[in-house]
């Protein structure tokens, strides 16, 4: 009796001084919930830092074209025009990449079997692209049509599927430039959107290149609701 | 009382003290990293809290740079009309390719996990379900968005959303749920078509993820950060 008077004496006074230390409590839950926090923060900072260190950037080349007497800053101004129409999507580009050819199935349908699973819908072209971007496409083109990210629409239109409001039929062929065997790797690797396509029978072939030339995007530019 | 029943007690207390001990430690080990709850949670909280302080820097000092670029850019306008106009030619062209900040009416979609359940231990990360984002984010291209980010990352035309790890990845840099996607384009439009029936709303919440869609207003979405270099491409004259 009397050790168990000790032993609880010395918890009470354990546990007040821990209070007094300015410790916390959170139950395990709350914990987890909480270090979650903390990495979303953190990651939000890593995006901040890389924002950070750009805008210095910027600010050190306009800095320096425009103080410097050797450097013309129009011609710096038109040297920028160029880099961001090239990026914009608004020049030819030639390069090394791949050539793809999508078309639909040539496979004898299951009894009852929907002809859909053979065709190819635009939600197929528009995952073949996603992959090819995320294998780091600089520039993708579907039937001689370059794809420009919010402006080119991908969409079904019965048959055939319309590219930048023009409508084309299969077969379709996919131009990117990249690396090679990135590229190429996106479209035959297990697991891939290509691979998905081929289990339902429809056509893929995919073909590296040395040079792919992708023509620019000339679609009207206008927008309706961006200020 | 027998002496009997005592020993049965007994019995049952160390088997109950060897359980309670199990669990203290496996959630030392999980959970904890091997620090004791107190450690832990004292540890995290003064994390937060610095990150918080940071980020708000951060914030501060991106706004102090902004200004400062604008200014140097104004007053070599100013200095010539030549160079007005090749500005006001290279700020047209980076409105088109994402690198100004825009604004205007359009939707808000927040997609997050579903909350943790401790008790069960798989738990679903909406991370490694990527290409709903992506199917999401082409049917948003499709109702004619103008402009789309995640996370305030502005999507681009050589922007992925790609799994790196248990995180996805957009511009190359990390993101985290809950993930924040909003678009300027025809908010009923934009809103109408992602909540179809079948839609891909539907098949996001259906796959265990929590979703809302929202129509703002009036929507900020920020310029693309990065800078861009192609390493294949070459400009054909």
């Amino acid at each position: 009796m009397f050790a168990l008077t000790v032993v609880l004496g010395v918890l009470i006074a354990l546990q007040g001084k821990t209070l007094k230390s300015g410790v916390k409590y959170l139950s395990i839950k709350d914990m987890y919930t909480q270090s979650i926090e903390l990495e979303s923060q953190k990651s939000e900072i890593v995006l901040l830092n890389a924002k950070v260190d750009d805008l210095k950037k910027q600010i050190a080349i306009y800095q320096t074209a425009k103080e410097d007497a050797e450097i013309d800053y129009e011609a710096f101004l038109i040297s920028e025009i160029d880099n961001t129409k090239a990026v914009a999507g608004l020049t030819s580009l030639e390069g090394p990449g791949v050539v793809i050819i999508v078309t639909d199935g040539t496979r004898d349908l299951l009894e009852d079997e929907s002809p859909n699973n053979v065709w190819v819908h635009d939600l197929d072209i528009r995952a073949m692209v996603d992959d090819l971007r995320n294998a780091g496409a600089e520039a993708i083109a579907i039937n001689g049509q370059r794809v420009v990210f919010n402006k080119s629409k991908i969409q079904c239109t019965g048959p055939t599927i319309k590219i930048n409001d023009q409508v084309f039929a299969p077969p379709y062929v996919i131009k990117a430039i990249g690396d090679r065997k990135f590229l190429e790797s996106i479209i035959n690797a297990p697991g891939s959107f290509s691979e998905n396509l081929r289990s339902w029978g429809v056509f893929v072939e995919v073909n590296t290149s040395i040079s792919v030339s992708i023509p620019q995007y000339d679609g009207f530019v206008s927008y309706e609701y961006v200020n | 009382m027998k002496k009997k029943d005592n020993l049965w007690i007994g019995a049952a207390c160390i088997v109950l003290g060897v359980f309670i001990a199990f669990q203290m430690k496996f959630i030392q080990g999980t959970y904890l990293n091997g620090a004791s709850p107190t450690q832990k949670t004292t540890e995290i909280l003064n994390e937060l809290s610095a990150v918080k302080t940071e980020k708000e820097n951060l914030i501060e000092e991106i706004e102090r740079l902004e200004d400062q670029l604008d200014k140097i850019q104004n007053s070599a306008s100013e200095e010539n009309a030549i160079v007005k106009n090749l500005t006001d030619e290279l700020n047209r062209y980076k409105a088109f390719t994402g690198m100004t900040k825009v604004s205007g009416t359009g939707i808000l979609i927040t997609i997050d996990n579903p909350p943790k359940d401790l008790n069960i231990g798989l738990e679903k990360n909406i991370a490694y379900d990527y290409k709903l984002i992506l199917d999401l984010i082409n049917e948003l291209n499709s109702a004619g968005a103008e402009a789309i980010s995640i996370n305030d990352q502005r999507m681009i035309n050589n922007s992925e959303v790609r799994l790196a790890g248990s995180q996805v990845n957009v511009n190359t840099l990390p993101i985290s749920p809950p993930y924040v996607i909003k678009a300027i384009g025809n908010s009923s439009t934009l809103d109408g078509a992602i909540n179809q029936r079948f839609g891909i709303v539907q098949n996001i919440q259906e796959t265990g993820y929590y979703v809302e869609v929202k129509q703002v207003e009036n929507l900020e979405i920020g310029a693309f950060n990065g800078s861009l270099k192609f390493r294949y491409a070459n400009t054909v004259k």
